[in-house]
């Protein structure tokens, strides 16, 4: 065999390649984890789309949160705006474990009222100002993406891309042991 | 072989002359910056470019926030300038972006921790080669020096001039 | 031909692929020269069967079959018939197939050319080409075949991406892989020298035109890309040093590393062991790329969706990366050469400060492309590697390339002195002086551009005056008149000349790229019928307008450019809808200059009726463009250049220079 350092030197600098793409495999690249997990969620006031009122964050705290961005002119929001109203309808209406907010990023009033409307939407809506102060303090990279807020007004969880009932259940039941046991702390 | 022929031969003005006119010719389709102190405005559009341009666009992923026309580029952008309006520092605007958006936002790695390795990793390992290379190129050079193929040191023998001529008929004939 | 029989002919090719693998050994193991000649009939073959895959694929595509999975993936009926073809390598499957055809054709071409010659080496060359025929066929008949069917037959396909709807991007491409695919040539060459130990400079005599080929059609792949995305991306810039386009730029830095070093082996016997490592490295970043772009690892708007043809691809390059560094370093003994530079101040130093620089620009971009990754599995954090780490990295080491050939064109071979150096240097730095004075004096301020605009100013100097003495002295000599004076040197010495071309053309490369570090920048919004002020500029805005271009509906905003109260041009700045895409595309107006590119990106359409224009003011683009021109004329003088014979290095032997 090949006696020489070099050779040796050269085969492990092409095996430590081959392993750090063959770790590319394992992760995506386009998935950034939020910093905003585990934090406290940024706190805001804003108008009903309605105009029937207004709501502040901090003032829901005690009850976890579902902090739903959404956009009528976004695609995968369609999807996911009846499992959002269903959500509100079951956890909030019926049995009051949970809020439901969506905020309307890049919007105007009429096309995100007429786009709630189209797919009934009850729960509380609201659209986010023109140079997107709260999009912009959750960090947001595209609609739909959606916070999971415990009741104590820390972010457990960011979703992005449209939600499935399985992952508003599983959050549910997760914010539910937090408050039991709050010394954990979740990642992303 | 006349190595000192530029500095000697007739063609010498002839060649400044052509080298400045090409220079001036080079130099004359420059647009000249606006040389009248820019407003404030403008001032404030210039650092907002700035700043802009050292931020990733989350949407697009590929520019920057300063070469996007997606809408969180735009208000990052109505950000960036409000911040600067406030008297804010360009390190607290970067500072605001990487709590919300993380490091990932910044288009080059902050020079610390793992950072540091991308930032020093090229020069040293540049260094490093280039040190070894000249250093044994220094001493195959000091070699050829010590043992010289023919006469005294400083002499040149026979076959050295031989070697000369030679070598200064291929310069001529070609590279 | 129905898409059924181009798959029998891609599984055929395959068949004759693995002849070509195994048969020119054994006619080496038994002294059978038949044997060989078969396995270069075989390569040729290869061909033949490949094309007609292609031919197929082509077929279905013009006749809009979208039972075909690619056909329908990637094209339309509305789709112009230029795009319908371009649509080939428009896809990850096709563009392997393409890829394919493309290693067929060279390989083909080595069979036929080099019967008689390099018998030595020629068999393992054969064999070389065919393991990477197998490993491509092998991945179109199964993950990635392009002719794969499906029922029902779609009535509709789903359209060629917009973006790719470009002149540039049928071009670009093929460019592209006549590039990366050229360096496997050398790459085999250097393969077979290693497998027999004829370790002469046979290789890199027999490939210099290959080399110089593939470097070429690389270089103006990357130009035609940057040009794509200046026109057609619409952010104003033509490098984004995006994975995709660091992954193309790698092993064009090393392959533009091994291109000069190669002269170092050729005139002076030096290197012999560095070029098999260039060469090997060259081929597989070149591999690299195709793996970057086909595996999803690294977050890049260019790359096709994650398949599983990555892993194959990973596994591919360190195999042989691995197999080709063995075999290097069993020879290594062999190749040793006791040459070295004999002083520091000479022409073969600064070949070496050349690769140094290439190789550490290499070196810089792979660590910026894969660092992402890196960091992730380190830290466990995402982060972000783009243009100001690169440019500030780069930038320098660039100018010093810049200026290094200028440096290299004054100094001698062998033996240089500070004494020369200094007198010869008078004049260039004075250029590079005068260059910087009146930059300054223009307004440019930004030391970069400075230092570029020294480093070109310094460099075209040399240039202009080497060239100009060598014709004085040819018209004195021969009583020519100047032009033929000038084409005498020239022809005298094609591979010097044509390398003075090409660093002309790297010159006014130089000069566009500094362009970027003074552009200037403006959003404006403006009221149909007024006028807004884009430094020395006016803009009046007329009115929108719509129409039809090819599929393409735009809609355009009508703007008249003024400067000093003069109407220079009427630009139409647009957005483009195209029926197969939902989202919008730009279409930029450019009025391009000497001075400086116009360009005038249409970024929103108002509801009060007003445009919201960007306006970018991008100094000495077009000298970029020069670079077109330049390169091929001196890639055209310089493959003229027919190297002395192997015999030669007798000279050398002659000196025994210890």
């Amino acid at each position: 065999m090949i006696r020489s350092w070099k050779f040796w030197g050269v085969l492990s600098a092409i095996g430590a390649v081959v392993a750090l793409f063959a770790y590319g495999f394992t992760v995506d690249p386009k998935l950034v984890p939020s910093p905003l997990v585990g934090k406290p969620a940024a706190d805001f006031t804003v108008q009903q789309l309605n105009g029937e009122g207004a709501l502040t964050l901090s003032d829901l705290q005690g009850t976890p949160v579902l902090l739903n961005f959404w956009a009528s002119w976004c695609v995968a929001c369609r999807d996911e705006a009846a499992i959002l109203q269903e959500a509100h309808l079951l956890y909030d209406v019926a049995q009051n474990r949970l809020r439901v907010i969506g905020v309307a990023i890049q919007d105007t009033p009429e096309k995100a009222l007429a786009f709630a409307e189209r797919f009934g939407k009850t729960y509380f809506l609201a659209l986010d100002d023109e140079a997107g102060t709260i999009g912009l303090d959750y960090g947001l990279y595209g609609v739909p993406e959606t916070f999971f807020i415990d009741a104590g007004g820390r972010i457990q969880y960011k979703q992005v891309g449209a939600v499935t009932r399985e992952l508003i259940r599983t959050m549910l039941d997760e914010m539910a042991d937090e408050m039991a046991s709050p010394k954990q702390e979740k990642g992303s | 072989m006349n190595h000192g022929s530029w500095a000697l031969s007739t063609p010498r003005l002839r060649a400044v002359f052509i080298i400045m006119a090409l220079v001036l010719l080079a130099g004359a389709v420059f647009v000249p910056a606006a040389s009248v102190p820019a407003a404030d405005d403008e001032a404030l559009e210039r650092r907002v470019l700035e700043i802009t341009d050292q931020l990733r666009c989350p949407t697009c992923q590929a520019i920057s926030v300063k070469d996007s026309a997606a809408g969180f580029s735009r208000q990052i952008t109505g950000k960036v300038r409000a911040m600067l309006k406030e008297g804010q520092s360009e390190d607290e605007i970067k500072a605001f972006f990487v709590a919300r958006y993380g490091e990932w936002i910044l288009r080059a790695p902050k020079k610390q921790g793992v950072g540091l390795i991308l930032w020093l990793l090229p020069g040293l390992a540049i260094a490093a080669v280039g040190g070894w290379v000249g250093y044994v190129a220094f001493r195959a050079s000091r070699r050829g020096e010590d043992e010289p193929e023919g006469g005294r040191h400083g002499e040149i023998g026979e076959a050295e001039r031989d070697r000369i001529e030679r070598d200064l008929r291929r310069f001529e004939e070609g590279f | 031909m129905t898409p059924t029989i181009g798959y029998i002919f891609l599984t055929a090719a395959l068949a004759v692929s693995l002849y070509g693998v195994f048969v020119p050994h054994l006619g080496v193991v038994r002294n059978n020269w038949n044997l060989i000649r078969s396995a270069q009939f075989a390569t040729i073959l290869n061909l033949v069967f490949v094309l007609a895959a292609s031919a197929a694929l082509v077929q279905a595509f013009v006749g809009d079959d979208f039972g075909v999975v690619f056909v329908w993936e990637n094209s339309s009926s509305d789709l112009p018939l230029f795009y319908k073809v371009s649509a080939f390598w428009g896809g990850m499957d096709g563009s392997l197939l393409f890829w394919e055809v493309v290693l067929a054709g060279m390989s083909a071409l080595v069979a036929y050319l080099y019967q008689r010659t390099n018998r030595e080496v020629i068999p393992y060359v054969i064999v070389t080409l065919n393991i990477i025929h197998v490993f491509l066929l092998l991945l179109l008949v199964t993950y990635s075949n392009p002719l794969a069917t499906q029922l029902p037959v779609p009535l509709e396909g789903r359209g060629l991406n917009p973006l790719l709807q470009h002149p540039a991007m049928v071009y670009h491409p093929p460019m592209l892989y006549l590039g990366y695919i050229g360096f496997s040539i050398p790459f085999a060459f250097a393969m077979g020298s290693l497998v027999r130990g004829k370790l002469d400079n046979e290789w890199v005599v027999t490939t210099r035109r290959w080399t110089l080929f593939a470097w070429y059609f690389l270089t103006m792949g990357q130009m035609l890309g940057g040009q794509w995305a200046y026109e057609e991306l619409g952010w104003g810039g033509y490098w984004a040093w995006d994975p995709v386009e660091n992954a193309a730029f790698m092993p064009w830095l090393t392959g533009t590393a091994f291109l000069h070093s190669v002269m170092l082996q050729e005139k002076r016997n030096m290197m012999k062991v560095w070029n098999m490592v260039l060469i090997i490295v060259t081929f597989s970043l070149s591999i690299l790329g195709t793996f970057i772009v086909r595996s999803g690892v690294l977050n890049s708007v260019h790359a096709f969706a994650q398949s599983e043809v990555g892993p194959a691809f990973l596994i591919f390059i360190a195999l042989a990366m691995v197999v080709a560094f063995t075999l290097l370093f069993k020879r290594i003994k062999l190749l040793e050469s006791r040459h070295t530079a004999e002083n520091l101040i000479s022409k073969e130093s600064s070949f070496l400060l050349n690769n140094l620089l290439f190789v550490g620009i290499a070196f810089t971009v792979f660590l910026g492309t894969v660092f992402p990754l890196l960091a992730e599995a380190i830290r466990g954090t995402k982060l972000s590697v783009q243009g100001p780490f690169f440019n500030t990295i780069a930038a320098p080491l660039g100018i010093a390339l810049l200026a290094l050939i200028g440096v290299c064109t004054l100094i001698a071979w062998r033996h240089s002195s500070w004494r020369f150096l200094v007198r010869n240097f008078r004049i260039p730095l004075g250029g590079a002086l005068v260059a910087v004075g009146f930059s300054f004096a223009m307004g440019v301020t930004h030391g970069g551009a400075l230092a570029v605009f020294a480093a070109a100013a310094f460099t075209a100097t040399v240039l202009t005056l080497d060239f100009s003495k060598a014709v004085i002295v040819r018209k004195h000599q021969g009583d020519y008149a100047w032009p033929e004076a000038a084409l005498q040197t020239v022809m005298r010495n094609q591979q010097r000349y044509g390398g003075m071309v090409l660093h002309w053309g790297v010159v006014f490369v130089f000069i566009g790229l500094a362009g970027n570090y003074f552009s200037r920048e403006y959003n404006l919004t403006i009221p149909q019928g007024r006028t807004a002020t884009a430094g020395e500029y006016q803009l009046l805005f007329k009115g929108f307008k719509s129409y039809q271009e090819n599929n393409a509906q735009l809609r355009a905003a009508e703007i008249e450019l003024y400067r000093d109260g003069e109407l220079l041009e009427t630009l139409l700045p647009a957005q483009s809808k195209y029926p197969t895409s939902a989202e919008p595309l730009t279409e930029v107006a450019i009025r391009r200059t000497i001075a400086h590119d116009f360009y005038l990106a249409m970024a929103s359409e108002n509801e009060d009726g007003s445009v919201t224009l960007r306006v970018l003011i991008n100094p000495l683009v077009v000298w970029a463009w020069m670079g077109f021109p330049l390169f091929t004329l001196g890639v055209g003088i310089a493959i003229l250049y027919k190297p002395k014979s192997l015999r030669e290095p007798a000279l050398e032997r002659q000196y025994g220079v210890a």
